[in-house]
């Protein structure tokens, strides 16, 4: 199982949402990261069908996009950012329409359900459902039919952290011959799921590799340093954290150049290479573009 | 893939149901749908209201159909509610991940928005369907055929009602595709706002499928024309199923088209869809041409009609109190006396509707020596041939005068001379109209014969001023007098030979000819044959087809198209005619369901008056009332050289006899009330010595002896003119 992109452009009238987009992706879990505008959700719908693009090549273990897209969906498992239930149906009944569709067995659906936490509500109607359950609800349908393209959209948004924590779990357990593609703003939650990451910013694939190799975009700029409250913030560094540890402040900064006399290089995090790598730490990285960490 | 080998498509259309059908509006659209069937009638100008269990399914559905469009604007705004449903609460973002056919979701919801028009549709059709049956079910004289007379209503009805509403989803779903939210249901409202209140042009523009298919005269009462005018005059019933067809086969390929070109982003847009929707567009287009072309028929006619007619003269129609009319120069009289009309053998042949092919031999007395004889017939007749006493006249001795016929002889007629003149003539019945705008007066179609009472159809000597009428006020009184004044003092016998279309089973007034042995009322060609030998007022309405039978010693003609409401209808009719018959005696009464709105200006024929089949009786009664005084005033004989005593007893028949029986009529049949029976008549006037006595007589003998005295006497008065010696019972009464 392979998915294979190249030159992808795709434009909301004058707006260009993916701007030359390459990527190729095995089996695994993939995690998408990115600030809001980015383009994630516009590439998780070309490659769940739902846009036709005109630009570039698109390939799902061989089928062509949007041409074969029937062929997509049946291997396709897809949870969009943004999406509504037939309220009237019950969550049993959905899942079971899900199942139908999908030509997937009945019995996956009380399964399902009981894996993400609503079999006991299962027979109540989805208009009921607060916003987690209906986002839990959508989980499942996704994960209907064991399907060999698992593409989720910001899926943890909405759930609490025992349902996050549960959600994250389901992925791990799926993540063998199949390939996932994860949109998150958590960096954490791919930090426990994700195999690799994918960066995208205005359009392109700005970072592909592991979170490892993303933590390293901030390797030698992140520091801790004590300070006292009474001390002026830094100017030219970038504040990951600050707190409160014996009397003083206890900081953690992203600075090109040590920020003060005590201050200790430490291992940056993922989060703090995504930082960087953006430039939303007021530096910048050199950039590790898709194409030239293709895996 | 195809929708035979696609295996969840049932399981989509089976979930969409689910859907739809959980929601509470399509069961308050079913609802609402019921409501508006119950107040139809409230709602309605129709006087059908107060009949019971019978009603007019026709015209019911005509008060129906006044609300249906409140029903489409429901529909319709619904079904673009529901087709932009899963883009509206954004269900298709992950629907359409799923390994289905948009086409098939748009299919299946398309599907399962038709249930909830099948369910409205069958909230109005059911109820609709059992009342036609039961009004046909239980009219009197019914027998096996009534099953097809409510089929055949309850066809149209729902064709009608399927069509509409049909439409109305259609409208929905494209204006669901086009606009979201809100503003779907607000065009929706909106267009049918200019359909329902814009000019005619609108409506008929507006109307789906396009332009194109709506003719003008199928909306002009506001689209529901099948059987309209009552008794057909309009025979658009075909073309008003083909209009209605073709509508619901247009709003099922519109809805078909939607499901395919619909507006989902996800799949490709193939050459076969946009091809099935051109076929669709230019079939659209080419059935339009037949509606087109009879717009243009229309509109010819009528243009023919304005050039052959020139301008209206419109008749000076002036009612007495009294009853008395004055038609004034509704037919004027210009050259009375130079021939008087003895005797008519008129053979109308309408076996090839709309075609028809008269012969009407005339014989006349002349009494004025001249050479030229004028004849009114009307000029939308084409004369084939004429001859005088036999001989062929050529065709340079003719002349057209616009309704005027002028017969020129080689020779002057001497006074008293005794001439016979056949005139054959041929026209389209449809062509027989009272003024260029108004639709035929006439109808000859298979099944259905309909010649009003309006002079003009055979000729009459003299030259006459055929006014166009204005339509439904005094068509009954212009009869009246059209029959009356061309031929004065006349009085020629009719010998009227009807061959009418196929398929009637029965003619007003006639009765089957013999004319071969061993066939009933058929020609050599088997062609039913009718006859009628009477006066002129019989020749009045040349109409069927007609259901005959006899009840309490009257025979009825009622028109087929009103046996669903006879039974209704007729109750107080039928104990008036009874009471009446016990009086006068009668011989048959018809009824027809005119569409005139006063029947005070009902038809008055002698075989019988035309009823209007509503339920108000006390204009019924009145109308009954006034045609016993036609039938003294125009029926009866009388003898214009009677002498004295005979003058003194034929006035006081038509005056205080007839003025007895009618209050007699209304007393015992239980509208006494409704009318004064003495209206018109000067009840302060002092009695002279024949009307004390047959006051007295009245007084003194007993109710069923005077009513068998009378009736001879009605029936002697229909016969002949009345004389002293038939007034013998009141010498008997004064002594």
């Amino acid at each position: 199982m392979e998915i294979r992109i190249e030159d992808l452009v795709f434009r909301y009238g004058k707006r260009t949402a993916l701007d030359g987009v390459n990527l190729t992706l095995n089996e695994g879990v993939t995690g998408l990261l990115g600030p809001n505008g980015a383009g994630k959700s516009t590439l998780m719908k070309i490659l769940a069908t739902l846009l036709r693009h005109r630009h570039g090549k698109v390939y799902v273990n061989g089928w062509e996009l949007p041409c074969d897209g029937q062929y997509v969906r049946q291997n396709l498992g897809y949870l969009p950012q943004v999406f509504g239930f037939p309220e009237n149906l019950t969550g049993r009944e959905y899942l079971l329409y899900a199942a139908a569709m999908k030509g997937a067995p009945e019995s996956q659906v009380d399964m399902l359900l009981d894996e993400v936490g609503l079999l006991n509500v299962g027979d109540r109607a989805i208009r009921t459902y607060s916003g987690g359950m209906k986002q839990r609800l959508g989980i499942a349908q996704a994960l209907l039919g064991d399907p060999r393209l698992l593409i989720v959209d910001e899926p943890t948004s909405g759930l609490d952290p025992e349902q996050r924590s549960r959600f994250r779990y389901l992925l791990t357990q799926r993540r063998t011959d199949r390939i996932t593609l994860f949109s998150t703003h958590v960096v954490a939650d791919l930090e426990q799921t994700a195999d690799r990451v994918a960066v995208m910013h205005q359009g392109k694939i700005r970072f592909f590799g592991t979170l490892k190799e993303l933590a390293e975009c901030a390797g030698g700029q992140v520091w801790v340093f004590r300070r006292t409250p009474s001390t002026p913030p830094l100017t030219g560094a970038y504040v990951v954290s600050e707190r409160f540890q014996d009397g003083d402040i206890v900081a953690r900064v992203i600075s090109r150049t040590k920020p003060t006399l005590d201050a200790v290089s430490v291992s940056p995090t993922a989060e703090e290479g995504y930082l960087v790598l953006l430039g939303n730490s007021g530096i910048q990285s050199s950039e590790r573009e898709g194409g030239s960490e293709r895996r | 893939m195809t929708l035979r080998n696609s295996p969840g498509f049932r399981t989509i259309v089976a979930y969409e149901a689910k859907r739809t059908w959980r929601s509470f509006l399509p069961f308050s659209i079913i609802a609402a749908s019921i409501i508006l069937y119950l107040l139809a009638p409230a709602l309605s100008t129709g006087d059908y209201g107060e009949l019971g269990f019978q009603s007019p399914s026709l015209s019911r559905h005509g008060d129906l159909v006044q609300v249906v469009p409140l029903l489409g604007v429901l529909l319709g705004a619904y079904s673009a509610w529901e087709t932009q449903r899963d883009r509206r609460t954004q269900t298709e973002e992950i629907m359409l991940g799923w390994p289905v056919q948009a086409w098939q979701w748009s299919l299946a919801r398309s599907i399962t928005l038709a249930s909830v028009t099948a369910a409205v549709f069958l909230s109005l059709a059911i109820p609709s369907a059992i009342h036609t049956a039961i009004s046909y079910a239980t009219a009197v004289g019914s027998n096996g055929s009534w099953v097809a007379y409510a089929v055949k209503d309850a066809g149209t009805i729902s064709v009608d009602l399927m069509a509409s509403l049909l439409g109305s989803q259609a409208i929905g779903e494209i204006a669901g595709y086009i606009f979201s939210g809100i503003s779907a249901i607000v065009l929706v409202i909106l267009y049918r706002l200019a359909v329902l209140v814009g000019p005619g042009i609108i409506m008929g523009t507006m109307q789906w499928p396009y332009p194109l298919l709506v003719s003008p005269d199928l909306i002009a009462s506001n689209y529901w024309v099948p059987y309209s005018e009552a008794f057909g005059l309009v025979p658009h019933e075909e073309l008003f199923l083909t209009h209605r067809l073709f509508w619901l086969a247009g709003s099922l390929c519109a809805i078909a088209a939607l499901s395919v070109l619909g507006c989902y982003r996800r799949d490709a847009r193939g050459k076969l869809p946009i091809l099935a929707f051109g076929a669709i567009v230019l079939l659209a287009i080419g059935s339009a041409i037949p509606f087109i072309r009879h717009e243009n028929r229309i509109v010819e006619a009528q243009q023919n009609a304005l050039a052959a007619f020139g301008q209206p003269v419109k008749p000076k129609l002036v009612v007495g109190e009294d009853g008395h009319v004055d038609t004034g120069n509704a037919s004027s009289f210009e050259d009375a006396g130079r021939a008087l009309p003895l005797g008519y053998k008129i053979v109308a042949d309408f076996s090839s509707p709309p075609n028809a092919r008269i012969s009407a031999t005339v014989t006349l007395k002349s009494e004025a020596s001249v050479s030229e004889l004028d004849f009114t017939l009307r000029r939308v007749f084409k004369v084939d041939g004429v001859e005088l006493n036999g001989h062929p006249i050529p065709a340079d001795n003719l002349r057209r005068e616009g309704d005027i016929l002028v017969i020129v002889s080689d020779r002057a007629f001497t006074i008293g001379e005794v001439i016979t003149v056949t005139i054959t003539y041929s026209g389209k019945v449809e062509d027989w109209r009272l003024d260029p705008y108004e639709r035929p007066v006439a109808i000859a179609r298979r099944g259905m014969l309909v010649v009003p009472a309006t002079w003009g159809w055979y000729p009459v000597p003299g030259r006459h001023e055929l006014t166009w009428e204005i339509p439904l006020t005094s068509l009954v009184y212009r009869h009246l007098e059209d029959r009356a004044r061309p031929f004065g003092d006349a009085e020629p016998l009719f010998d009227v030979t009807l061959i009418p279309p196929q398929g009637i089973s029965a003619v007003a007034g006639f009765v089957p000819r013999n004319e071969s042995v061993g066939s009933t009322g058929t020609n050599a060609r088997g062609e039913a044959v009718w006859m009628l030998n009477g006066r002129r007022q019989q020749v009045s309405l040349l109409g069927g087809n007609w259901a005959a039978y006899r009840q309490e010693g009257i025979e009825y003609l009622v028109p087929v198209q009103c046996l669903d409401t006879w039974e209704s209808c007729s109750k107080s009719f039928r104990e008036l005619v009874k009471t009446a018959t016990e009086w006068i005696g009668l011989d048959s009464a018809i009824v027809v369901p005119y569409s005139f709105a006063d029947p005070q200006f009902i038809d008055a024929g002698l075989f019988g008056p035309i009823y209007y089949g509503g339920s108000d009786w006390t204009v019924l009664y009145r109308a009954m009332v006034r045609w016993i005084w036609n039938i003294h005033r125009f029926g009866l004989r009388r003898d214009q050289n009677a002498g004295n005593a005979d003058a003194a007893y034929q006035y006081l028949f038509s005056s205080h006899v007839v003025d007895y029986v009618i209050s007699q009529i209304a007393r015992q049949s239980g509208v006494e009330e409704a009318v004064d029976p003495s209206e018109g008549y000067d009840d302060e006037a002092p009695l002279n010595e024949l009307e004390q006595r047959f006051r007295e007589w009245t007084r003194k003998t007993p109710v069923q002896e005077q009513k068998q005295v009378l009736r001879r006497l009605f029936a002697a008065a229909r016969q002949r003119p009345l004389l002293a010696e038939d007034f013998q019972f009141l010498q008997r009464g004064v002594k």
